[in-house]
């Protein structure tokens, strides 16, 4: 009798075997990974408090099934409720990924500086940092960033080499080279096509100022005709062939300096992934 | 006779069949995009090295911006679409090879915060 009543409290003490579930969501099935989390904190009362890893884990879940909100809404949750330092920094770290994917990056950048802080793990603290630098950086402000990125890099420890590699790509986002969209616009609107020259695209600008100068020709000539329905028409087309090549001289630059920005952050990119992939 | 009532049949199917192509309802703008794609691109087939087409990018910038400011954005799109743009480094590719090119923003962001969460 007091054999199987100490049977059953071992076995109501026992932790939650997830180790189909971490199965699971080690191979990226991550909707099946939530059912299987989401019954293990069923049969634990839902205390998602009390199985941290597990609630984190089905957060991400759902990060990766696209339902934002009620990711964010658990990781909110972890991180004011949860009282491991480590634990609610991973919860921070949640939070920020979420922010970063939406797009409100200072947002994003406060909170991964939060989880900075946090954590008590300098490995975590450090790729925290590095993260919050590459907000700023993804920001426009290169040289804190980059300033953030070498101050980590000193500290040593496994993100050292990786942040010093960052430091060095994001100063470099200084002195990417520009284009002004407003004088690019000026610029087709004086001479149709120029613009988009001035950014590289010289097959578009002669195509601009060729279509520009045709219309306009064909234009002047029904005017000189007095053929009143030709001219309205192609008056009509002329400005709006002029306008758009305003507009696409402008746009040029844009994709331009966009261009530059996205060659740098896609070495950024390659070696935070290098870094992420690598055994700590 | 028998050609001109050959002729309206033809329009009413092409018409109807523009109709019944778009989802929402559709404006004469929606209209007159829906039949080029019938007459034209299903016809002749796709030439459009863009993602959206331009047609759709045309659509869409007339329905969005109006019909004045549309018609710019869409001219300003049709200019660029030529052979050059495939050897352009400013462009994006999307996964079907197609270069990425949508009315709004064209900047793809990449995320990095997914990669380093500790869990």
């Amino acid at each position: 009798m007091l054999g199987t009543l100490a049977a059953a409290v071992l076995i109501l003490l026992q932790p939650p075997n997830t180790s189909f579930a971490d199965y699971l969501y080690g191979r990226g099935e991550y909707e099946m990974a939530a059912g299987e989390y989401l019954r293990v904190l069923f049969q634990a009362n839902g205390d998602t408090l009390g199985l941290p890893e597990v609630s984190l884990r089905l957060a991400r879940c759902w990060q990766e099934m696209g339902r934002t909100e009620d990711a964010m809404e658990m990781y909110t949750f972890l991180a004011r409720g949860l009282t491991d330092p480590d634990l609610s920094g991973s919860a921070l770290m949640g939070q920020a990924s979420i922010l970063e994917e939406t797009g409100r990056t200072a947002l994003a950048a406060d909170f991964y500086s939060m989880a900075e802080d946090e954590f008590l793990q300098p490995d975590l603290r450090d790729g925290a940092g590095v993260m919050a630098g590459l907000m700023e950086a993804r920001l426009g402000r290169w040289i804190p960033a980059s300033d953030r990125l070498s101050h980590i890099s000193s500290r040593g420890g496994s993100w050292s080499a990786s942040a010093a590699r960052l430091s060095s790509v994001v100063a470099a986002g200084e002195d990417l080279p520009s284009r002004n969209p407003v004088l690019c616009g000026i610029s087709s609107a004086i001479l149709p096509g120029s613009g988009q020259m001035l950014c590289g695209h010289f097959t578009d600008g002669i195509i601009a100022l060729a279509v520009n100068g045709a219309v306009g020709f064909l234009f002047i000539s029904s005017l000189e005709e007095e053929n009143t329905t030709t001219s309205v028409l192609l008056g009509w087309l002329g400005l709006s062939f002029y306008g758009g090549n305003i507009y696409g001289g402008a746009r040029a630059a844009d994709r331009y300096n966009s261009a530059r920005r996205r060659e740098l952050l896609e070495t950024v990119s390659s070696i935070v992934m290098e870094q992420s992939s690598s055994p700590p | 006779m028998i050609a001109r009532i050959s002729l309206t049949a033809v329009l009413l199917a092409v018409v109807s069949a523009g109709f019944a192509a778009d989802e929402q309802p559709a404006g004469p703008a929606d209209l007159l995009f829906t039949q080029y794609r019938i007459l034209f691109r299903d016809l002749l087939g796709r030439r459009c090295a863009f993602s959206p087409s331009c047609s759709h990018f045309g659509q869409q910038a007339v329905s969005g911006k109006g019909p004045l400011l549309g018609v710019m954005v869409a001219l300003d799109r049709w200019t660029r679409c030529n052979s050059s743009a495939l050897d352009e480094d400013d462009y994006v590719r999307g996964e079907s090879g197609l270069i990425s090119d949508p009315l709004d923003g064209f900047e793809e962001v990449t995320c990095w915060g997914r990669w380093l969460l500790p869990f």
